[in-house]
C-alpha cells in the first residue's frame, strides 16, 4: 500500500516520465515523417543515407549458326593496391616481390607503380584493363597481401581466340564497354542490354537497409546474336589461308564462303588476324576486315561480268571466234597484252584461258553504256548491305569519266575496284541462275528468354542476267577448272567446279607494278547445282609464280573439298550439268570485230 | 462535516479501462512495427544473399561455358589430337558410300539388319555392318 504522503511524489514522477516519453515520441515522429522546421535537416540525413547504384548488365552472346559461343562476358579480377596503406606499413618491396612471383613480372616494375604515387588510395598494379588469369587471382587472394586487393571487372571473352576476329570485332574497356568493330559495333544496340538501377538507403555502417529500397529496376541482359557463320568452315578457311600466306610468302590473304541460294556467309577470314582482347596492342591495318573493307582491282575474275553481259545481250555466243592478236593488241594507240599469246579463241576459250584481248574485244562490242549498266546491276560500285561496319563500295567511275581505253581495261578488271564480297556476289548471281541475293551474316537475334527479336530471311536484290545465260556461264566457268584451263589446280576430286582465276598487277604511283600482284580465285561447287561459292584473295605473293590459278586455286581446293565433306554436299556427276549447253554447238551471231 | 469513508477509497494506482485499452493498442502497434521492421530486414537480407548466390552461380556457369567452348573449338580438338598422336584425315571420295533416302526404307534393308535392329530393340536399321 502506498502511503499518502508519497502519492504526490509518485504522480509527479509519472507526469515527468510521461512528458519525457511524449517528448521523445514527438521527436521521433518529427524525424520519421520529416515534419516541422527540421525538414532540411531530415532531407540532408536522407541524402546522406541514400545511394543510387547502377546495376551491371551482361552483354549478349554471339553464337555461330550451330549455337557455339563465339563471344561472351566473363567476370575477371583486376589487381589493385592502396599505395598509402602499403607505404604506412613500409613493406612495398615485399609486396612487389610477392606479386612479381605470382604474376611472373619483374618486381621493380610493380614497385614503380606502387611507390611512385604513395599519396594515392588506389592504383591498378598491372595497368588499367589488365585482368588476371584465374589461377593468378586465386594465388593472390590466398597470399592476403596488405594493401593489395582484387576488383571485379567484366571482360569480353572470345573462346576461339583470334578466330573470326575481324567479323566479331571487339569491345572497349569498362565502364563504357561499347562495341568498337565488327558485329560488336554494328549490333551493339542489341548486344549491350540495359543496365538496372537501385535506389535505397544505407545504415550507419554503410550496409543497405533492405526495407528502404526505394527503386529497383532490374537490368535487362543484352540479346544474343546468332550468325550464319559455321565455326568449322571458318576454321577450315583460316587454316588454309595461314598455310597459303606462309607458303606463298604473301603479305595478307582473305577468303569468303557463301551459300549460293540464300546468300548466307558461312565463313569470312582474314590473315593477319589479331586477338580481340589485345586490341590496344594491335596495328589498325591488322584489324581491317579486308573481305569488305579492301578495294582492289580484281583482274581477270572480272571477265565473267563482261562475258555474262554480252551473252545476255546475245551479242556473242560461246562458240564465236575472236582474234586474240597473238598476244598484243593496240586499241586507241595503247597496247593490251595477254599473259600467253593466242590466235583465234572462242568466247568459251577466252574465259577458259583468260584472254585479256578477247575479253576487251567483247567489252568494246558491248559498248560503254551497256557495260556500265550491267556493272551496276551486278552491284559493282555500291555496298552489298551486309550487316557489318566499314564496308567499302568499291570504285566504278561513271561513263562520262571513262577514257577511250576504259572498257578494254575494265573488261580485264582494271580501272575498277571491288571488294571480295562484291566479286563473290557476281559469281553467286551467275551460280544462282542470275538472281542476285543479298549477302547475310546475321541469322537471328534473340533476347535472354529466347524470344526472337530479329530474323533474317533470304533477300533477292535483282536479276541482272536471264537464267539461261546464267546456266551457260556456269558451263563456261566449269571449263576453267578442266585440263588446259587456268584454274585446273582448283579442281576437287569427285566434283565439278566452276570458277575463274584472277591475277591483277597492283597499282603504284605512276602506273602498275611488275612485281606486286593480287592473286585470286573464285569458284562454286558443285557446278551442276551450286551450293557453295568461295573466293580466295592473296595480296602480294612473293614466289616466282604468282598467278591466281597457281596461288589461290589450291587454297580454294583445300577449302572446298573439306567444306563439301563437312556440309555433306554430295557430288552430282551429270553430264552435261543442268541447263548446260555444248559450247561448240552454239552458233554465234556472226559478229567478229576483227580489230 | 461528513466523515471521510476510508473503506470506499481505491487502494494503489488504477488506470481506467479505456485508457488501458488505448495503451495496450499503442504497445501492440509498436511491437508490430518493430517486428515488421525486423522481418523486413531479415527478408531483405535473404533476398540480398540469394541475389549474391545467383550472381555467383551465373559467374561460375559463364566460366564453365567459356572453358567448354574453348575445349570444343576445332583448333583445341586438333591440338588435343596431335598431342595424343592421333592423325585424322578425310576419307577419299572413292571410299565414301552415300545412301539415298529410298535406300534406307525398311523394305530395302537386308533381312539380317532388320533382325539385328529388332534384337537390339533400336528404332533404326543397321545398314553399315
Amino acid at each position: 500500500m502506498i502511503e499518502w504522503r508519497y502519492r504526490n511524489r509518485l504522480i509527479g514522477l509519472a507526469i515527468l516520465m510521461m512528458l519525457a516519453l511524449v517528448g521523445v515520441s514527438t521527436r521521433l515522429v518529427y524525424l520519421h515523417f520529416h515534419l516541422g522546421p527540421g525538414v532540411d535537416r531530415g532531407a540532408r540525413i536522407t541524402a546522406m543515407r541514400q545511394f543510387r547504384e547502377r546495376l551491371a548488365v551482361v552483354r549478349g552472346k554471339i553464337l555461330d549458326r550451330n549455337g557455339n559461343v563465339l563471344a561472351l562476358d566473363l567476370v575477371k579480377k583486376e589487381l589493385c593496391a592502396s599505395p598509402i596503406e602499403i607505404a604506412s606499413n613500409r613493406n612495398a618491396q615485399a609486396v612487389a616481390e610477392a606479386i612479381g612471383r605470382i604474376l611472373n613480372v619483374e618486381p621493380c616494375v610493380l614497385l614503380d607503380r606502387i611507390v611512385n604515387r604513395p599519396e594515392r588510395q588506389f592504383v591498378y598494379v598491372t595497368g588499367f584493363g589488365h585482368v588476371l588469369e584465374d589461377d593468378q587471382a586465386e594465388a593472390l587472394r590466398r597470399a592476403q597481401l596488405p594493401g593489395v586487393f582484387l576488383k571485379d571487372a567484366m571482360v569480353r571473352s572470345y573462346p576461339r581466340g583470334a578466330s573470326l576476329c575481324h567479323v566479331l570485332g571487339y569491345v572497349n574497356l569498362e565502364p563504357e564497354r561499347n562495341g568498337c568493330a565488327g558485329i560488336e559495333q554494328r549490333w551493339d544496340r542489341y548486344l549491350r542490354g540495359v543496365p538496372g538501377l537501385l535506389v535505397g538507403e544505407r545504415d550507419g555502417r554503410r550496409h543497405e537497409m533492405y526495407n528502404r529500397r526505394l527503386l529497383e529496376i532490374k537490368s535487362c541482359p543484352g540479346a544474343n546474336v546468332t550468325l550464319t557463320i559455321d565455326q568449322y568452315v571458318q576454321y577450315i578457311v583460316e587454316r588454309a589461308l595461314e598455310n597459303a600466306v606462309r607458303e606463298q610468302r604473301a603479305t595478307a590473304a582473305w577468303a569468303i564462303v557463301e551459300r549460293v541460294r540464300t546468300g548466307e556467309i558461312l565463313a569470312m577470314a582474314n590473315i593477319p588476324a589479331f586477338d580481340p582482347r589485345a586490341f590496344r596492342a594491335t596495328a589498325p591495318d591488322a584489324m581491317r576486315n579486308r573481305c569488305i573493307a579492301n578495294n582492289y582491282e580484281p583482274g581477270s575474275t572480272f571477265k565473267v561480268v563482261v562475258v555474262a553481259a554480252a551473252l545476255n545481250e546475245k551479242l556473242v555466243a560461246p562458240a564465236q571466234i575472236f582474234d586474240c592478236e597473238n598476244g598484243t593488241w593496240f586499241y586507241a594507240r595503247r597496247p593490251l597484252r595477254d599473259f600467253h599469246p593466242y590466235g583465234n579463241l572462242s568466247v568459251a576459250d577466252i574465259i577458259k584461258k583468260s584472254s585479256n584481248i578477247g575479253a576487251a574485244k567483247i567489252a568494246v562490242l558491248l559498248g560503254n553504256a551497256r557495260l556500265y549498266a550491267y556493272l551496276k546491276q551486278f552491284g559493282i560500285g555500291e555496298r552489298t548491305g551486309i550487316e557489318l561496319p566499314g564496308e567499302e563500295a568499291g570504285l566504278l567511275y561513271p561513263v562520262s569519266k571513262w577514257t577511250a581505253i576504259s572498257p578494254t581495261r575494265i573488261a580485264i578488271g582494271h580501272e575498277v575496284a571491288v571488294t571480295a564480297l562484291q566479286m563473290l556476289g557476281v559469281l553467286c548471281t551467275i551460280a544462282n541462275d542470275g538472281v542476285r541475293m543479298k549477302p547475310q551474316i546475321i541469322q537471328q537475334v534473340t533476347d535472354a528468354d529466347g524470344r526472337v527479336l530479329y530474323q533474317q530471311s533470304p533477300v533477292a536484290i535483282s536479276q541482272p542476267i536471264r537464267p539461261d545465260t546464267a546456266r551457260l556461264m556456269k558451263s563456261l566457268l566449269t571449263r576453267v577448272t578442266e585440263e588446259g584451263g587456268t584454274g585446273a589446280r582448283a579442281r576437287v576430286e569427285g566434283y565439278n567446279v566452276g570458277g575463274k582465276t584472277g591475277t591483277a598487277q597492283k597499282a603504284i604511283p605512276g602506273g602498275y607494278s611488275d612485281t606486286l600482284n593480287m592473286s585470286s580465285f573464285m569458284g562454286f561447287i558443285p557446278a551442276e547445282d551450286p551450293q557453295l561459292a568461295i573466293i580466295v584473295v592473296l595480296d602480294e605473293p612473293s614466289n616466282d609464280v604468282r598467278t591466281g590459278g597457281y596461288v589461290a586455286g589450291p587454297v580454294f581446293k583445300e577449302i572446298a573439298e573439306q567444306s563439301v565433306r563437312y556440309l555433306d554436299i554430295a557430288p552430282q556427276r551429270r553430264c552435261p550439268p543442268q541447263g548446260e549447253v555444248n559450247v561448240a554447238s552454239q552458233p554465234g551471231p556472226g559478229v567478229n570485230l576483227g580489230i | 462535516m461528513a466523515k471521510h469513508n476510508r473503506r470506499k477509497r481505491t487502494e494503489g494506482f488504477v488506470i481506467a479501462l479505456p485508457w488501458a485499452a488505448v495503451l495496450m493498442g499503442v504497445v501492440v502497434l509498436m511491437l508490430m512495427y518493430v517486428w515488421l521492421d525486423a522481418r523486413g530486414q531479415a527478408l531483405g537480407s535473404r533476398i540480398k544473399f540469394s541475389e549474391q548466390q545467383r550472381a555467383k552461380i551465373q559467374k561460375r556457369y559463364d566460366y564453365e561455358l567459356w572453358k567448354w567452348e574453348t575445349l570444343k573449338s576445332p583448333s583445341s580438338i586438333e591440338k588435343a589430337l596431335s598431342q595424343n598422336r592421333v592423325a585424322m584425315i578425310w576419307p577419299e571420295e572413292g571410299r565414301l558410300v552415300r545412301l539415298q533416302e529410298p535406300e534406307l526404307a525398311a523394305e530395302n534393308v537386308p533381312p539380317y539388319s532388320r533382325q539385328m535392329a529388332q534384337l537390339a530393340q533400336i528404332p533404326r536399321f543397321v545398314v553399315n555392318d
